[in-house]
């Protein structure tokens, strides 16, 4: 009995994600053909939509040319360090100023503006700061992904649940075994939201800055493109850049996933 | 031989408005070690506080706890370990991790731990689950371990707030008559709250019924047939009388 209902939940479940991908599939393939629509019979300006055809070639010439993988390289260590930074400096300063209500009620809030404000608009005066070099791009995307982290950080720790304290308590923990033992653990789900929108940030705003001004990278590549009207060329990056941030998110995501309910 | 006391325990809350509500008042109260004393009143009786109250996780307004001659002032798991009603194991441990937990704030050795952890998990029956964590077990097992989790610190007395509050009825049948055979191997004394009067007195040496708010007691049952019971002690006139006896108690201050 058990076992038909199971295998029946499995079932629907697997024609379920079968439709899913079906969708998917039918979305990309619906994206190609409005693509060949629009260069072919709707005639748009190859300026616009270069063909697909172009773009693929330079798409597969570029993947032999060490310029693109170069670049690549730098926007990818671009964001790994940014990263590592960003997480290193959120988490700590979370950690330290949720250890007192009086800083925490003085940062949250600042965190949450630090959050939503537009770093984009001081990024030329990273630039002047910094040189037109990796340290900007780098300065520019741990800015941006260190407010969510930081905020995450002491919103978790603060909002600990009451029972999880008890425990602790009742279990004749120490103020430091609370610290370490059960704080961290409680607030991981919140810490590790963070981190994720983190690592987002860092990828969205390495490739900004590389277009906003750099001297290399894939962002730069992209720029260049453009303002040499090599269209299918940018197109081309695009598909590079989207293709390396998608396995760079992906290898986050995996890293960062809570291990169990 | 060890008994907690409860000697003069009053308990009052300041509301947020100011008025002072008295949820405790003057509570005494003994348990022999090996003993298991019940305790069963109204919903909002203080009975759960006189727990917290005994298992020092709860600052009485007078009054003492004391094991033997010592007064407790703060936790001593140790001495009487708590299970809550709901479990609260921490997610983010493994089952034999947050069976090891009292250990481990107790700064015993890793492998001490383990050892000890261990041990307790294969007494509740749970060894296969060592290394799964609480979201994957049921209910009543997460219970279990919650169980194994005080039982691991050898307690002398254990403080059990509604254990099977939050089980079904079936589970909580089985998880009672294991548990009968675990407290009886292991000879704790308990202090067990319940809302149910077949709790109340099928696991009782004693029974203690308490008022409405401000709680007191307001009498101690004994309870004479010979621990562990089989479950059809529940079908014998003396468990029938018992049950009237308390029924009516706690009807008559509803009046």
């Amino acid at each position: 009995m058990t076992q038909t209902i199971t295998t029946k939940l499995r079932q629907s479940s697997v024609s379920h994600a079968a439709i899913i991908w079906g969708l998917r599939v039918a979305l990309v393939l619906a994206l190609l053909g409005a693509w060949l629509l629009g260069t072919g019979p709707a005639e748009v300006s190859p300026l616009i939509l270069p063909e697909m055809t172009t773009v693929f070639s330079s798409f597969i010439s570029m993947f032999t040319d060490p310029v693109i993988w170069q670049a690549a390289g730098v926007t990818v260590w671009a964001m790994l360090v940014a990263f590592a930074l960003a997480a290193g400096v959120g988490l700590a300063v979370g950690f330290i100023v949720s250890r007192s209500s009086m800083l925490s009620a003085t940062f949250e809030p600042l965190f949450a503006w630090g959050y939503i404000f537009p770093v984009a608009l001081l990024y030329p005066l990273f630039l002047i700061w910094f040189g037109v070099g990796v340290e900007s791009k780098i300065f520019f995307a741990f800015i941006n992904a260190v407010f969510p982290i930081a905020f995450n950080t002491v919103k978790g720790l603060r909002n600990i649940e009451p029972r999880y304290l008890k425990v602790g308590q009742a279990f004749g923990a120490s103020k430091t075994q609370i610290d370490w033992h059960i704080k961290p653990g409680a607030a991981w789900p919140m810490i590790l939201a963070g981190l994720r929108l983190g690592a987002a940030m860092v990828t969205i705003n390495v490739v900004l800055a590389e277009v906003l001004g750099a001297k290399a990278g894939l962002g730069y590549e992209l720029q260049q493109a453009a303002n040499t009207l090599q269209i299918a060329d940018s197109y081309a990056v695009i598909l590079y850049l989207i293709i390396i941030t998608a396995i760079l998110l992906g290898v986050m995501e995996r890293l960062l996933r809570p291990r169990h309910g | 031989m060890t008994s907690l006391v409860v000697e003069h325990l009053s308990v009052s809350y300041q509301t947020s408005v100011g008025t002072e509500i008295s949820a405790l008042k003057d509570v005494n109260l003994q348990i022999e070690f090996g003993e298991f004393v019940t305790i069963i009143g109204p919903s909002g009786c203080g009975k759960s506080t006189l727990l917290h109250a005994m298992g020092g996780l709860l600052k009485p307004s007078s009054g003492t706890i004391s094991l033997d001659t010592t007064v407790l002032t703060e936790p001593s798991p140790r001495d009487a370990a708590f299970v809550f009603q709901d479990y609260s194991l921490f997610p983010w441990k493994s089952v034999i991790e947050n069976v090891g937990v009292g250990l481990k704030f107790a700064g015993g050795s890793a492998r001490d731990i383990q050892e000890k952890a261990a041990a307790q998990l294969e007494f509740v029956g749970l060894s296969q689950f060592a290394d799964r964590y609480p979201s994957e077990l049921s209910g009543g097992m997460q219970q279990r371990v919650a169980i194994a989790r005080a039982l691991a610190l050898e307690p002398k007395f254990l403080l059990m707030d509604e254990p099977f509050g939050a089980l079904d009825e079936q589970t909580r049948r089985n998880l009672g008559r294991d548990l009968t055979k675990i407290l009886t191997d292991t000879g704790q004394g308990v202090a067990l709250i319940t809302h149910s009067l077949e709790e109340a007195i099928f696991w009782a040496d004693r029974i203690v019924v308490m008022s409405a708010r401000p709680g007191r007691i307001l009498e101690e049952i004994r309870v004479e047939a010979p621990r562990p019971r089989d479950l059809s002690y529940m079908t014998t006139p003396e468990f029938a009388e018992l049950r009237a006896k308390i029924f009516d108690l706690l009807e008559f201050q509803h009046a």
